[in-house]
């Protein structure tokens, strides 16, 4: 950087600062990246130790484990109903209509009539037992029967993964690209468990008659009730998984009620969204919390993660995949750098939230409290990194006015009603190693700021409420009161008595 | 939501069956004997969890004890003296359907039958066992036992047994894959119950040692325990026998031990100071052989045509 | 000797045609004589020859090399026409080393004239004494009649591969193939599937030993054969008679097979293990026999079926439970694979001897049925049979089998699978109100039973003496009836059994008597003799328990009649022995029981199957006995 440009002035800062114009000659040059401690360097994740890319797979792999089982049980189940039924039947109709006698000499083996007289033989053994199916029984089976061997015989995917442009998905499974992934998810869902609930009935049907105790004043009605939400967790976990894979800047323009009408449906479907830093529509605007958005139904799993969060990240992953509500998860895939430093300035905090734990709602929801070595981080430490901020901020030269000059995170402390009246400024290294103080713009600020606001949301929501104080003093019981006072009053008299000018008055 | 409808129930109670139902013939055992109180509590048990009389099936070998399947009105197997365990587990194997329950003595269980016992405490099938330990042979009247302690009189060791006995709690700790040991005092039938209906919920075999006195020939082996309760060492957890908490606290002499730790478990089992009664190991995740046995019920029958076809082709000579 | 390098200009036109041969391989147990014994066997099953095989085990996994106890291979009775036993004494033996030699000659399978192919390497041998034995061996052969031919099989076969020991065994297949002229084809595909598992490359060089040996016997060995072969009329399967229980238990509808390992039996269970679960079904491997049989026995109470299958030692385990399915009628199916006894007796040896054991030990009264398979075929077939005859009669099915079934292999045709050979699906639908767990049918002894599961069929089975309830019932009425019941069974099944067939005239001087494994060898005698004019039959006998029907009057047409067994009897001539002392063959007990008839036995425990050549002889010897008596 030359010194020959015009001597910078506070004035010139100010009006940077708060207007973001001025000191043009300044614009930092294209590599930039904050001037990390050695303490923060040595705790910073290995970059790319889980690329973006990778986590697509190893969600499918979490759900293919988690499902799989599953899966291979409904198979086992549905088929076990099956020849069930068909048993039942077969035995029906071999009392219905006794085998021929060449059936029955058959049943004594191939060779046997050389040493036997089958058919003499046959007609000592005792007669088979004659209750028959009734017909209703018998037509309830059959048709259960028809369903069964139906769904038995038909082959689903694996998985469906939903999005807007086309990704490698995983193996046995289906991908379907469209402009609305969360809509399309929500109508295949649909499909499927409307589809599967005369299988569930008819798999109820072949237990109750395998058992011979369907009763129709019961079971019937109950049956007539019975619809997904009533299934066993273990079948519905057993229909192929629906995968929607978004990015925030996408569902924020387009497909923002659909993913809301998703999570609140109900529906076993899977969100990921995939996003590649903070989702910033315009420096003034909002950012789109879409994990916060999520935590808001209530209702779904949610978990917030990073590329950066190895250990976090498969974790969630894997719970999430355990969970037959909605679930989200918005995972923060910047690349290299960015994502460690955007999650540990808890710009983009790390947290979970599994409806289905017991407890209270910190139970529930559990943020990661980053390492206080990152402390004097700040997500401009992140943003720096991507050229879209370059023009929000300059390079200071080192004849700059300093004295009322504070550090970001410094100054990002003090920031609390009104933002105080001197310039933060951000410690940064350019491509040639030389270090720097660089001036940021308000808005900037305001990102730190409003990034800084969310982050208290969120670790008030993960605070349990203390404990109910115990009463200060022991309540004592009546008859010592009474006593005491009475011992009170005593004394007093006695004192008045030995006082006779206290008396007086 | 799924999960938020749970009226749902796939063995719904259609017919709702009596006490009675779950009562064979009148037991002819002596007055005072042990056995009623374990026949009282499995009965309760069968009716508390409506279990169908007709997919339950109480397999006992021979003596005292044993008798115990003819006075259900469940089906039963009274057999051969020490071998009700392989044929539990024979039926067992492919119908898990059926709710099985061994009932076996001292003598059944730990010396004819004691090599059975072992192992099928190794295969963990899903089955509710009861050895009915009395120290001594009833039905034969009056010989030494496994458990029978000592230098007690018996009519084979007049004189007093020679050897001490056998511990069958240890013995069970020991086997690997034991996945359920529990023990139990016949004169306190709440922890009786108690105990049953947690050896029932239990995946696996779940054995339980009944301490109970012969009113013949061992009427007074338990006599100390029975008149002072601080003998008894009632082992608490939260996942273990439970019992209402007014019951638990008529037992001076309590201990929290959780069931999973098996070292612990060992220790407390080995104790011949006090009697411990309640849970002293439980496993959940232990493998149950039924996985095994069960293999191959789902096969339909053209698939079982197809494949039997298949498996004489293989030993066809195709000529050159 | 003869140098073994110097070419024989030998022509193919050479080769002598025979009905019949009897080929030996044997050598140090790991050197894969049986390999080479079975994949030979195939092939000669394959080009549409009749074959029996027989295995020659030693009685340890690891018996020191180039001794006489360690000699493994097999047998192969090869012929145009069906072959049903292993035969009298071989015409060519290959032997790897000339000491294993000595236990086949122990054995009497070699006589003078016997073509001997032994490994002539050993002369080159480094160390002396085996040089030294090599030569006293041969000379010994030579002197004992054998036309001993030397073959260099290691310098040949270390031209293909580096370790022979792993090779040896594929040249003697070429050797043996061209000895016989059977095509190289079918040769090279069954070594290619055997050997590709193990990789390309060890295919590839299993290849190159088979041919090699092949040419080298086209140019230098100048003993060819041809036996004509008739191709198959029906698809033929080929198996040894363990897998041949196996299979048939599978086709049979059961689904437990509980077992102990116990030889000879165990490799029938072994098949199983690998190929059960295809059909649905599991091989449960019990801590004892007795938990073995009891497993089975809780599982057939349960509804299914199930089979438990031992030897001598094992049977007598299983007896106490044996005998409560019998007194609690629950249908069981008990497979007895035997071995030489008593106590451990020979474990890899045939002999009949468990038939009392299996008929006898019990306490009480235990009636059950007992068959017994002659043929490998019918080791498959009886499986249904026995299944199904368990379920209708209610009781225990026992089937004896042997060593020599066991272990032989002979083709048979293909059995066409179907579906009324299963057991029927459980039914569990309620009970029917009013009959109860023993309601014995009073003319026929038989009845249904409930099972757990149906409703309103609730009992409790019992070993103790019960009534029809199943009701622990000591009064001695209901004891004499339901004895009389469980009895009665018996005498139905004997009341559709049909007379057995007679080989041979109806009608003659001497009828010979036989169960199980030995029908061959007794048919083959029987047929020689009368091929000689001599008025000579046999019966073979399938049911043991009950006896089949009309044995007394079919005895009635003979003038002798005798048991020819794989088992002890005394011999009338032994010291102390007098026709009050002599105990007889167990068969010749149960007949002269049954009949009242005079039946005599002769009867040997070799620990092998007894050659045709022995029946033969021993039945000449009795009519001769007879003649002069007469």
């Amino acid at each position: 950087m030359s010194a020959t440009e015009t001597a910078v002035s506070r004035e010139h800062l100010r009006t940077f600062h708060l207007s973001g114009r001025g000191l043009d000659g300044l614009r930092p040059s294209a590599s930039l990246r904050p001037a990390l401690g050695e303490e923060i360097l040595a705790a910073l994740p290995p970059a790319d130790s889980v690329t973006p890319a990778h986590f697509l797979g190893l969600h499918a792999s979490c759900l293919a484990a988690e499902r799989a089982v599953t899966r291979t049980r409904f198979q086992l189940a549905l088929k076990q109903s099956v020849a069930h039924l068909q048993d039942l039947l077969a035995i029906d109709d071999a009392k219905r209509a006794p085998a021929p006698a060449e059936k029955a000499a058959a049943s004594l083996g191939a060779n046997a009539q050389k040493f036997l007289a089958v058919p003499r033989l046959i007609g000592a053994f005792p007669k088979p037992a004659h209750s028959l199916l009734e017909p209703a029984r018998r037509r309830r089976s059959e048709a259960a029967l028809a369903i069964l061997e139906k769904a038995l015989a038909e082959s689903a995917p694996a998985s469906w993964l939903f999005s807007t442009e086309e990704v490698d998905g995983p193996d046995g499974g289906r991908a379907v690209v469209c402009a609305d992934p969360c809509a399309g998810a929500l109508a295949l869902c649909d499909r499927q468990l409307t589809e599967i609930v005369p299988v569930l009935r008819a798999m109820r049907v072949a237990a109750l008659e395998a058992s011979c105790s369907y009763d129709s004043s019961i079971h019937d009605e109950m049956l007539e009730r019975f619809d997904w939400q009533t299934a066993d967790p273990g079948e519905i976990a057993a229909l192929p998984a629906i995968v929607v894979l978004e990015t925030p800047e996408h569902l924020a323009q387009s497909s923002l009620t659909s993913f809301s009408r998703l999570l609140r449906s109900g529906r076993p479907v899977q969100i990921l969204v995939r996003a590649s830093g903070l989702s910033i529509e315009d420096l003034s605007g909002s950012i789109a919390d879409f994990g916060t958005l999520a935590l808001a139904h209530r209702g779904p799993f949610v978990l917030q993660s990073s590329t950066a969060a190895r250990e976090h990240l498969m974790d969630g992953l894997a719970e999430m995949a355990r969970t037959l509500r909605p679930a989200v998860a918005v995972v923060n895939a910047a690349p290299g750098l960015e994502a460690a430093l955007l999650t540990f300035s808890n710009a983009f905090p790390l947290f979970r939230y599994d409806p289905d734990r017991e407890g209270g709602w910190w139970k529930r929801f559990s943020l990661v409290e980053p390492n206080p070595v990152f402390a004097s981080l700040t997500p401009l430490d992140a943003l720096i990194l991507s050229p879209r901020f370059r023009d929000q901020c300059r390079i200071l030269p080192p004849d700059a006015p300093q004295e009322d000059q504070l550090e970001l995170h410094e100054y990002l402390k003090l920031y609390k009603a009104a933002p105080p009246l001197v310039i933060p400024y951000l410690n940064a290294i350019d491509e040639t190693g030389h270090p720097h103080r660089l001036a940021v713009t308000r808005e900037l600020v305001h990102i730190c700021f409003d990034r800084s606001r969310a982050w208290e949301m969120l670790a008030a929501l993960a605070t349990p409420p203390a404990e109910p104080r115990p009463a200060a003093v022991a309540p004592v019981p009546e008859a010592s009161i009474r006593e005491e006072a009475t011992r009170l009053a005593y004394q007093q008299v006695l004192a008045l008595l030995a006082d006779p000018q206290a008396l007086a008055v | 939501m799924q999960g938020l409808k749970k009226d749902w129930d796939i063995e719904p109670v259609q017919e709702h069956h009596e006490l009675k139902e779950y009562a064979g013939a009148l037991p002819r055992w002596c007055p005072g004997c042990g056995d009623h109180s374990a026949l009282n509590a499995v009965r309760r048990l069968c009716y508390e969890k409506q279990l169908p009389p007709e997919r339950t099936v109480i397999v006992s070998g021979i003596g005292c004890s044993s008798r115990f399947p003819h006075y259900m009105g469940t089906y039963g197997f009274h057999g051969l003296h020490g071998r009700a365990f392989p044929v539990a587990c024979g039926v067992k194997s492919r119908r898990p359907d059926l709710h099985v329950f061994v009932v076996t003595g001292d003598g059944d269980c730990c010396a004819i039958g004691a090599g059975h016992w072992v192992h099928a405490l190794r295969y963990n099938m899903d089955m509710t066992v009861l050895l009915l330990d009395n120290n001594i042979y009833g039905l034969t009247k009056n010989q030494t036992s496994p458990t029978t302690r000592l230098g007690e009189h018996t009519n084979t060791h007049p004189r007093g047994a020679v050897i001490p006995p056998l511990n069958p709690l240890t013995v069970a700790l020991g086997v690997n894959n034991v996945s359920f040991v529990a023990q139990t005092v016949d004169w306190n039938p709440a922890h009786v119950y108690a105990t049953i209906e947690a050896a029932h919920a239990h995946r696996g075999l779940s054995f339980v040692r009944i301490l109970q006195r012969c009113p013949h020939f061992s009427a007074h082996v338990f006599d100390a325990p029975l008149h002072d309760p601080s003998l008894l060492l009632l082992m608490e957890h939260e996942d273990g026998v439970r019992m209402e908490p007014d019951k638990a606290k008529r037992f001076p002499n309590r201990l929290m031990h959780d069931p999973s730790d098996l070292a612990q478990a060992r220790t407390i089992a080995s104790r011949e100071d006090v009697y411990p009664i309640g849970l002293f190991y439980r496993n959940p995740d232990a493998g149950c052989y039924d996985d095994f046995t069960s293999r191959g019920l789902a096969q339909t029958q053209a698939e079982k045509h197809a494949a039997i076809r298949a498996a004489i082709d293989k030993f066809a000579i195709r000529g050159a | 000797m003869q140098p073994n390098t110097v070419e024989i200009p030998v022509d193919s036109h050479q080769a002598k045609i025979v009905p019949e041969h009897i080929v030996e391989i044997v050598s140090d147990s790991g050197e894969g004589a049986q390999t080479c014994g079975q994949i030979f066997a195939d092939l000669l099953s394959r080009a549409g020859h009749g074959i029996w095989t027989v295995e020659i085990i030693p009685a340890e996994i690891e018996p020191p090399k180039r001794s006489r106890a360690g000699a493994s291979g097999n047998r192969i009775r090869i012929g145009t026409e069906k072959i049903t036993n292993a035969g009298d004494s071989a015409d060519i033996v290959v032997a790897f080393n000339e000491q294993v030699l000595y236990s086949r000659i122990d054995a009497g399978a070699l006589r003078p004239g016997t073509i001997v192919f032994v490994d002539g390497s050993w002369l080159s041998n480094s160390d002396e004494r085996i040089v030294e034995q090599y030569r006293d061996a041969i000379s010994d052969f030579r002197a004992r009649g054998y036309h001993v031919v030397p073959l260099p099989i290691v310098e040949e076969c270390l031209k293909y591969a580096d370790d022979v020991r792993k090779g040896k065994n594929i040249w003697v297949l070429g050797l043996l193939s061209a000895i016989y002229d059977l095509d190289r084809g079918p040769a090279h595909q069954i070594i290619t599937r055997r050997f590709s598992r193990k990789g390309e490359e060890t295919a590839k060089k299993n290849i190159n030993l088979f041919d090699a040996g092949y040419e080298w016997t086209l140019t230098h060995v100048e003993q060819r054969f041809r036996i004509p072969a008739k191709p198959h009329a029906q698809p033929m399967v080929v198996m040894n008679g363990n897998q041949a229980l196996a299979l048939g238990i599978m086709a049979s509808g059961i689904e437990v097979c509980s077992m102990y390992p116990i030889t000879p039996a165990t490799s029938a269970s072994h098949f199983l293990a690998s190929a059960f679960e295809q059909t649905g079904g599991i091989v449960h491997q019990a801590e004892d026999e007795i938990a073995a049989v009891g497993f089975a026995l809780g599982c057939s109470y349960a509804g299914k079926t199930a089979v438990t299958i031992t030897s001598g030692p094992g049977l007598a385990l299983k007896t106490e439970f044996l005998g409560l399915a019998v007194m609690a009628e629950i249908p069981l199916v008990c497979v007895v694979v035997q071995r030489g006894g008593p106590s451990t007796g020979l474990p890899t040896k045939v002999e009949q001897g468990d038939l009392m054991a299996a008929l006898y030990a019990s306490p009480g009264d235990s009636p059950k049925i007992i068959l017994a398979p002659a043929t490998i075929e019918e080791c498959f077939h009886f499986m249904i049979t026995a299944r199904k005859l368990a379920e209708e009669f209610r009781g225990l099915v026992m089937v004896l089998s042997d060593a020599n079934l066991a272990t032989g292999q002979q083709p048979f045709p293909e059995p066409e699978f179907d579906p009324a050979w299963l057991a029927p699906p459980l039914d569990l639908s309620p009970w029917e109100r009013g009959v109860k767990p023993f309601g014995w049918d009073e003319q026929t002894g038989l009845s249904r039973r409930p099972i757990p599961g149906q409703r309103g069929g609730e009992y409790v089975l019992t070993g103790l003496a019960h009534d029809e309830e199943s009701h622990v019932a000591y009064e001695s009425s209901i004891n004499q009836r339901a004895m009389r019941m469980r009895s009665r069974k018996l005498a139905v099944l004997q009341s559709a059994m049909k007379p057995p067939a007679i080989h041979g005239d109806p009608e003659g001087d001497l009828l010979v008597v036989g169960w199980g494994s030995t029908l061959g060898a007794i048919e083959e005698a029987v047929d020689r003799l009368r091929a000689a004019g001599l008025r000579v039959s046999s019966l073979h006998l399938r049911f043991l328990s009950p006896m089949e029907s009309g044995l007394k009057q079919i005895f009635s047409r003979f003038k002798n009649v005798m048991t020819v067994e794989v088992n002890y009897s005394d011999d009338p001539s032994d010291p102390y022995i007098t026709p009050e002392s002599r105990r007889y063959s167990p068969l010749a007990q149960l007949l002269r029981a049954h009949t009242l008839v005079d039946v005599d036995c002769w009867s040997r425990v070799p620990g092998s199957p007894i050659p045709p050549g022995a029946i033969e002889q021993q039945l000449r010897s009795k009519l001769q006995e007879a003649s002069c008596k007469a």
